[in-house]
């Protein structure tokens, strides 16, 4: 993917950062934070369907 | 100098300058610009003029006695500032129930006044002659969250023939061709059409400030602009973006366009004619008048985009002026063709540059950014590890104690890799913990161990597992380390999802702050730095941080929609006190949702301690 086929918002955010940081390395972290997200919602969902919601009485946090 | 004009609009939607007011408005001159008498009535009865000399104090209160011309025509007033600072102009708009009038249409007492401001203000309390006071308000502009580099960008966005984008400044979101959503023109009254050959990012800028009203307070609100290939003109307008279909061709029938571009064809979709419509319509002639007219409106060959079509638009419309419900638009005072409705004013010159501020990146007493300072983007342009600074390095545990967790001196490890064997040794062992008193004072505490922030932070994701435990959350367990950089998630318990962010009770009073995690920078980032000030790799991280930190928002979403369920999010933090490496005290916080940034000594952190405990055995 090139740079102006990144979404324009992404394009936008580091606009102050032109002529400054590549961008290739811009997309190399947006791809890491990408692939990362994915694999976060995966591991947060497996972890929270061993961790159902306390029935009845939850104890509170003091 | 500052010069103030005075513009009186004609019933054609033409302005002319009734009056220009020199030298600050201090005992500066009018001119009357060949229309004596308008000027004369205007200014008649009014306290700030004497003879033909102004006797304000200043241009504001000038402004703010000006009255509100209601036969046929309205009176407008910019400030004209000398180069190279440009005048903003922040237009209000006429609100009728706030300014009432008697039978013959004049304004009754209290009602008139100064040009339609609709806010808080001075008042000047001049009389005008429909003896109501003058009100005008003058408005402060808020350029808080735009980022002036952007529009450099998007002016190249619009370079080539029949480019253009939709992007909304303020929240930094574009709808893209491809996207869910709908645009509709919901603003044709703030149209612009300027020449792509003038066109400058401070049009743009402009622009977006004038409609920064809607660009913030509307969360369907974008800018839109689309270059024409035909008139090479730059459109700029204020589009209503939706995801919802009805909605949007609801949207659409209401501000009475013909057509709703879709962004996930990158088509435009004809609005069919409102039902309703038909039944105000007499059951004769005119009834079958409107039917046909309906009918050839669906008949329309033309996939109408309210971006592209805007002039074919408003032709089929009635053209501009000639809906009774939208303003009239007048496009003849700057040769821009910038739409312009109501009435008033008001200049504020702000500098556009971001402010840096030295307490969000404190620095060490040689200028270096201490640990967890350096900001939003790390002493280094990024965050290494939990409290951030520095780059995944040669694990040196700085804990001269035989036992300092045992990992090879000689290797390199991620921070993660760390995180996951010190987690591993900690986990092995058995905790004992008890209440005492807080530990922290709001001073940095000079002890004999100083834990790493690896330590640190698995310290603290121990203790935050067992101060759960002992509120009767059983269940609470770490999460499987799955070697993210940028993504820590730590706990989870009762459907709920916890990020822990330790601190060192060393930490210097500039450093005490917990931050989000930012990742260790890529090759290709790590390589650019080299040749990269050190402000702009710390702006960089910062930029860094706020995409994470957006990311993350979304992500919670995503997980809520998966599961099918509410699912909360918090963050505990620590102020660790380490006696020994297996031992000390640690003062617990806990706080809803994910935080950027919080404080130490914070109302935040005040209200968010919980408890301290003293632990022993890991």
């Amino acid at each position: 993917m090139e740079w102006t086929e990144m979404p324009l918002e992404v394009q936008m955010h580091y606009a102050e950062m032109k002529g400054k940081i590549p961008p290739e390395a811009i997309m190399e972290f947006e791809r890491e934070l990408d692939e990362e997200t994915e694999s976060y919602v995966r591991d947060v969902v497996e972890a929270l369907r061993q961790s159902p919601p306390y029935e009845g009485d939850r104890p509170v946090v003091q | 100098m500052v010069t103030v004009q005075l513009l009186s609009t004609r019933p054609d939607g033409g302005q002319d300058v009734l009056l220009t007011l020199d030298n600050g408005g201090v005992d500066g001159s009018i001119r009357t610009h060949g229309n004596p008498t308008l000027a004369a009535d205007v200014l008649t009865d009014r306290p700030l003029v004497k003879g033909k000399r102004v006797t304000t104090d200043t241009p504001e209160a000038w402004l703010r006695a000006l009255p509100y011309q209601y036969f046929g025509s309205y009176l407008r007033a910019v400030v004209v500032l000398p180069k190279p600072v440009r005048a903003v102009l922040v237009e209000s708009e006429w609100d009728e129930e706030k300014h009432p009038r008697a039978d013959d249409g004049k304004f009754s007492s209290g009602g008139g006044g100064g040009g339609g401001a609709s806010d808080s203000g001075a008042s000047a309390g001049a009389k005008d002659r429909g003896g109501g006071t003058s009100t005008a308000t003058l408005t402060k502009i808020d350029r808080s969250g735009l980022r002036p580099a952007e529009f450099d960008a998007l002016l190249a966005r619009v370079a080539e023939p029949d480019s253009g984008f939709t992007y909304n400044p303020f929240s930094h979101h574009a709808v893209n061709i491809g996207d869910e959503g709908y645009a509709v023109a919901m603003y044709p009254g703030r149209e612009q059409v300027i020449p792509v050959s003038k066109l400058k990012a401070e049009d743009l800028l402009d622009y977006a400030l004038r409609n920064g009203d809607l660009l913030r307070e509307d969360q369907r609100a974008y800018l839109g602009v689309w270059h024409d290939p035909v008139t090479n003109n730059a459109f700029l307008d204020i589009s209503g973006v939706m995801k919802d279909r009805n909605e949007a061709f609801g949207m659409g029938r209401e501000h009475h366009q013909l057509a709703v571009f879709n962004f996930k064809t990158g088509q435009s979709e004809n609005v069919p004619a409102q039902k309703a419509w038909f039944k105000n319509v007499p059951k004769d002639k005119g009834a079958n008048d409107a039917k046909r007219e309906a009918v050839h409106d669906d008949a329309q060959p033309a996939r109408l985009d309210p971006r592209r079509d805007r002039a074919r638009l408003q032709a089929r419309n009635g053209g501009p002026g000639t809906d009774p419900g939208r303003s009239r638009i007048d496009t003849s005072q700057t040769g821009t063709g910038q739409a312009r409705r109501t009435p008033l004013v008001r200049a504020e010159l702000v500098p556009l540059r971001e402010e840096w501020s030295e307490d969000l990146h404190p620095r060490d007493d040689i200028g270096r950014f201490t640990s967890g300072g350096g900001g939003d983007g790390g002493g280094e342009g990024y965050v290494s590890d939990r409290n951030g600074s520095g780059p995944a390095r040669s694990i040196r545990p700085r804990v001269s104690r035989a036992s300092t967790p045992a990992l090879p001196k000689d290797a390199t490890f991620t921070d993660e890799q760390v995180r996951v064997e010190l987690e591993k040794k900690f986990s092995a062992r058995s905790v004992r913990i008890a209440t005492t008193k807080k530990n922290f004072t709001g001073e940095p505490k000079r002890h004999g161990v100083t834990l790493t922030k690896n330590e640190t932070q698995a310290v603290s994701e121990r203790l935050a597992i067992e101060y759960l435990r002992s509120q009767g959350f059983k269940d609470a367990r770490p999460i499987k380390p799955s070697g993210r950089n940028n993504y820590p998630v730590d706990i989870v318990y009762d459907s709920r999802v916890v990020e822990v962010k330790g601190g060192d009770i060393a930490a210097s009073k500039k450093a005490q702050q917990w931050r989000l995690t930012q990742g260790e920078p890529n090759r290709r980032e790590k390589e650019a730095f080299k040749h990269v000030a050190a402000e702009d790799r710390r702006r960089y991280g910062g930029l860094k941080q706020d995409r994470i930190f957006a990311r993350k928002q979304l992500a919670q979403q995503q997980i809520e929609r998966v599961l099918g369920r509410k699912v909360t999010f918090e963050t505990i933090t620590m102020v660790v006190d380490a006696k020994s490496l297996s031992s000390g005290v640690a003062d617990i916080y806990k706080f809803e949702g994910l935080h950027k940034r919080i404080g130490w000594n914070s109302p935040e952190a005040q209200t968010g301690y919980k408890k301290s405990l003293v632990y022993k055995g890991f």
